[in-house]
């Protein structure tokens, strides 16, 4: 039963015209065409259509193209600002480069350490409870996702509600003092007992009295110490350096395409 | 012409060889580039972009059909010519007829031998295909004029135009539907022959 062609047939048709459709495809399009009138009629119309485009009357150049010496100059003279904007764009960028490389402008050069830091050493007590609470204590690395979702504290970790929020401020504070100091020494080797202890008086000197060992929660001290650590990751020196990159080759490119410009129209 | 001898000349930096290439070849280039753009000047502007790209970039041509190499080039002019366009737009200065085309001598009319009256008819008819012609989007205009005015085949189209195989087979498709039904508006005017 023939039915108007879809454009999928259409396009079959079109290709089978220029003999680019494959064997196969192309005795299967036969078949069809011997069975159906509408899908002949269909060819039969590209056919004629391709051929008017074949017959359209072609258009002489109206004038001559060939190509002068002064028309094929590659290198047309650039004024001297431009190798200037050049120079000065390529100092700035090692310029930014130094300052990665050197660490000097490095915004968040107290980031590197704090996963050390988070990795408090097993047997090491943040905040004064006893090694055997230690045991019940998720580890360090588990209580840093729950820092991160403060929604989710860990439940063995809770704070005591008695605790005014300023005394826990000021203690997470010089905990994390204490931390940041302990820390390094946790890189390289854990600490020993004798260190520990002491580690431990000198926060229990800092921390308010209570009658339970309230022990602060790392997740608490790590969401303390993060907006500390959240630096600008560009320091001043380093954005400006970034900026002046950016205008100094602007402006290089369009004093270059604005030369190029003017000298393909004189040379026409 | 030994064309591969004076391709070979021209990389070497000779421009008179490269000089009777540009002879060969501006009329289908030109043509090319006034059924893409569908102005004369700017159908000129992109020719003579065409061929000074050409020259720069012999070095890239590494063999195969000369001609489908020039006519990507010049398809590309084109299209910056197309963007360049639609960023600044022009208004024409020479007088307008009353179907808004520029008025034109037809000295591109080769055929002296044509009588007046059949000089109008091709006119007419030329102008058109044309205008159905800039009635496609550019990109279905570019691959039937080199399919089917410039006698590409489709892998050269798709070199061409740096597109798939079945994109252009799918745009030439398209493209050939659009022209039949713009062109049964204008039947009277095509050859007995070529009436849809």
């Amino acid at each position: 039963m023939s039915r108007q062609p879809s454009f999928r047939d259409l396009k079959k048709l079109s290709t089978y015209l220029d003999g680019e459709l494959n064997a196969p495809a192309s005795r299967r399009l036969e078949d069809r065409l011997a069975h159906d009138p509408i899908l002949r009629a269909a060819l039969d119309d590209i056919r004629q259509t391709r051929a008017v485009l074949r017959r359209t009357p072609q258009r002489r150049a109206p004038r001559n193209f060939m190509l002068s010496p002064q028309m094929v100059a590659k290198h047309p003279p650039m004024p001297r600002l431009v190798p200037v904007l050049n120079y000065a764009s390529i100092a700035a960028a090692l310029l930014l480069f130094f300052s990665f490389a050197s660490g000097l402008g490095f915004g968040g050069s107290m980031s590197a350490p704090e996963p050390a830091m988070m990795e408090a050493p097993a047997g090491f007590n943040i905040g004064g409870a006893s090694t055997d609470d230690m045991a019940e204590m998720p580890a360090a690395e588990e209580m840093m996702p729950a820092a991160e979702a403060p929604a989710a504290p860990a439940p063995a970790m809770e704070v005591s509600p008695e605790e005014p929020a300023e005394e826990l401020a000021a203690e997470s504070e010089s905990e994390a003092a204490a931390d940041r100091a302990i820390s390094t020494e946790a890189v390289v080797s854990e600490p020993t007992k004798g260190e520990t202890l002491a580690a431990e008086k000198a926060l229990a000197a800092t921390t308010t009295p209570a009658s339970t060992p309230t022990t602060v929660p790392i997740h608490e001290t790590i969401a303390e110490v993060e907006p500390e650590s959240a630096r600008p990751l560009l320091t001043t020196l380093q954005r400006g350096l970034l900026i002046a990159i950016v205008i100094l080759i602007l402006a290089g490119w369009i004093v270059r395409r604005a030369t190029i410009a003017k000298w393909q129209k004189a040379s026409k | 012409m030994d064309e591969p001898a004076l391709i070979r000349d021209a990389k070497r930096g000779d421009l008179d060889a490269f000089n009777r290439l540009v002879l060969e070849y501006q009329d289908m280039l030109y043509n090319t580039a006034y059924r893409i753009l569908g102005d004369p000047a700017h159908a000129a502007d992109a020719t003579q972009e065409a061929f000074i790209s050409a020259f720069h970039r012999l070095t890239s041509y590494r063999g195969g059909s000369f001609k489908a190499w020039l006519l990507r080039i010049v398809t590309n002019a084109c299209y910056d010519e197309l963007r360049r366009q639609k960023r600044r737009p022009t208004t024409p200065l020479e007088p307008l007829t009353e179907n808004d085309d520029e008025m034109e001598t037809p000295r591109w009319l080769a055929d002296s031998a044509a009588s007046p009256e059949q000089q109008v008819e091709t006119l007419e008819l030329e102008q058109a295909i044309q205008n159905c012609i800039e009635a496609l989007p550019p990109d279905f205009r570019a691959v039937v004029i080199l399919t089917d005015m410039q006698g590409l085949d489709y892998q050269e189209v798709a070199a061409a135009l740096k597109k798939p195989l079945g994109t252009i087979k799918s745009r030439l498709a398209r493209a050939r539907l659009r022209l039949r039904d713009c062109l049964q508006g204008v039947r009277e005017l095509l050859p007995a022959a070529f009436r849809l």
